[in-house]
């Protein structure tokens, strides 16, 4: 039995999980992240980079802007080339009830602050994107400020800068067991490692029932499908990250381009793609982008979302057993705001007090009330939800 | 690859994504301990021919810098499709089942 300690331990070593390490190793706080695969290994290595403000819903978005903020200084910050870039966001309609709809979110968004959102006419989305196919759509939501960045440089430039402040990171250590004193955390059991801490984060995203259950803690969250197949290296045909109702695509800082798809009834685990999605990604992205028809596919992959039940992160405090704190069901929404909700959940660990506040996130809203989707405010994950 | 000829670290091993010998050691010495690892921090094998050349390199190295021997060191998980295809015939449904199933998709939704 190796016995350690540590001030925090977090479970789950991905962006979530090491830019909270990072922010609490500024503090000069010790921190331990365990991890049972390697550092990016899940969500956080296969996601396709996309930093999106538009379509946020309203306890979101401010989060998500701060997060740009943040994202605008990171490389200097981390001493890495994350490939961020300000490439814009566009989400098309393709009818025109679905144009009001993004116009009424456009307004709801500008209301909020975020003045980079506009809704096109399809003449000028295609001006915006000229290699989009004519008659493809009725306009779409064009937001400035978004952009794209690399998953995997950007979670390993956390973790490294973690390490580099004397966080301990742990991989290839599967933790099997939170260990209570009383209705306190005490620490983790992970095989013969115990590590003692006094605060236990768990950021696993859709493994999170996994650990909490034997503590009769049910965070409503359902994992689904989110799949991607790369090409080779292209000329630059798709500036903005492009979202459709049925597929989306970007192409990366290399040139290469992701070409995906979120199945929400697609229950799913595992890392790999479902090939008749590939299949089925492959035609329409061509009826979108007909240049793309001769790019050749070089690989396919999935990975599951941690759908919450009203699409929003489950972040902060579990009542019942103090010390610990949650941070999963990010509903494919934390890549981009990774940079702020890891600061803002060290702040809420380290000076119980967090700059932007955690209150909207909280695990206890869905004992309060049956917090589901919300049918009167229209955000990216429901439409994806409706369209497909 | 002879032991002997690759002193020179400019060599590239990767070549579809032009990664020279001396990328690839620096990432075995910050971590990377199996070949989808190297590829994760240095895009070796994500090229167009899907590492088919530089896996062995790189497994090789691996081994070196660990004191194992090469076939303790795994290989990076094949994904499909096995070959490079283009977007066109990937998505032209000659598969029925496929559409059948994109169908019945399409149907529960």
């Amino acid at each position: 039995m190796i016995e350690k300690k540590a001030d925090v331990v977090i479970v789950g070593g991905g962006i979530i999980g090491c830019s909270t390490a990072y922010g609490l190793a500024k503090m000069g706080i010790k921190v331990i992240v365990i991890e049972r695969d390697y550092v990016a290994s899940q969500g956080s290595g296969r996601n396709a980079g996309g930093v999106r403000v538009q379509g946020r819903l309203p306890a979101e978005l401010p989060i998500a802007m701060e997060a740009v903020e943040i994202w605008k200084t990171l490389d200097k910050e981390l001493g890495i080339n994350s490939e961020y870039r300000q490439t814009g966001n566009v989400f098309l309609a393709s009818s025109e009830k679905e144009k009001e709809l993004h116009e009424k979110m456009a307004k709801r968004l500008q209301k909020q602050g975020l003045k980079d959102v506009r809704v096109l006419s399809e003449q000028e989305v295609r001006k915006v994107i000229p290699a989009l196919k004519q008659g493809m759509c009725k306009g779409g939501s064009y937001c400035t400020i978004d952009g794209m960045a690399n998953p995997l440089n950007t979670t390993f430039g956390y973790a490294n800068a973690a390490a580099a402040l004397g966080v301990e990171i742990i991989e290839h250590t599967k933790v099997d067991s939170i260990d209570l004193a009383n209705t306190r955390v005490d620490g983790v059991t992970a095989g013969d490692l115990k590590v003692k801490c006094d605060t236990l984060m768990v950021a696993i995203g859709s493994w999170s029932n996994d650990l909490m259950e034997p503590l009769g803690i049910k965070i409503p969250i359902t994992p689904c499908r989110n799949q991607i197949f790369v090409t080779e290296v292209l000329p630059p045909i798709v500036e903005p990250f492009l979202l459709t109702p049925i597929v989306y695509c970007n192409q990366t800082y290399n040139g290469n381009m992701f070409v995906g798809n979120v199945d929400p009834d697609d229950y799913c685990l595992g890392n790999s793609a479902n090939p008749n999605e590939t299949k089925r990604t492959a035609r329409d992205i061509i009826r979108y982008i007909p240049a793309l028809a001769d790019a050749s596919i070089i690989r396919a992959w999935g990975g599951p979302l941690d759908l919450s039940a009203d699409d929003m992160p489950i972040l902060g405090d579990v009542p019942g057993t103090e010390g610990l704190v949650v941070a999963c069901g990010f509903s494919g929404h934390g890549f981009a705001s990774a940079p702020y909700i890891g600061k803002l959940l060290s702040e809420h660990i380290g000076l119980g007090k967090s700059s932007y506040s955690l209150d909207a996130f909280r695990y206890k809203r869905f004992q309060e009330t049956n917090a589901k989707v919300d049918e009167n405010v229209y955000a990216y994950g429901q439409a994806i939800g409706k369209n497909r | 690859m002879h032991e002997n000829n690759t002193d020179n670290n400019d060599v590239i091993i990767c070549r579809c994504e032009e990664i020279s010998k001396e990328e690839i050691i620096n990432a075995i010495r910050n971590g990377a301990d199996t070949v989808t690892l190297v590829k994760k921090y240095t895009r070796a094998g994500m090229g167009l021919c899907k590492g088919k050349t530089c896996s062995i390199v790189i497994q090789r190295l691996i081994a070196e810098y660990s004191s194992k021997s090469p076939d303790q060191i795994p290989f990076d998980i094949e994904r499909e499709p096995f070959r490079p295809i283009k977007i066109s015939v990937m998505g032209n449904y000659e598969d029925e089942n496929a559409l059948v199933d994109h169908e019945i998709c399409l149907k529960r939704k």
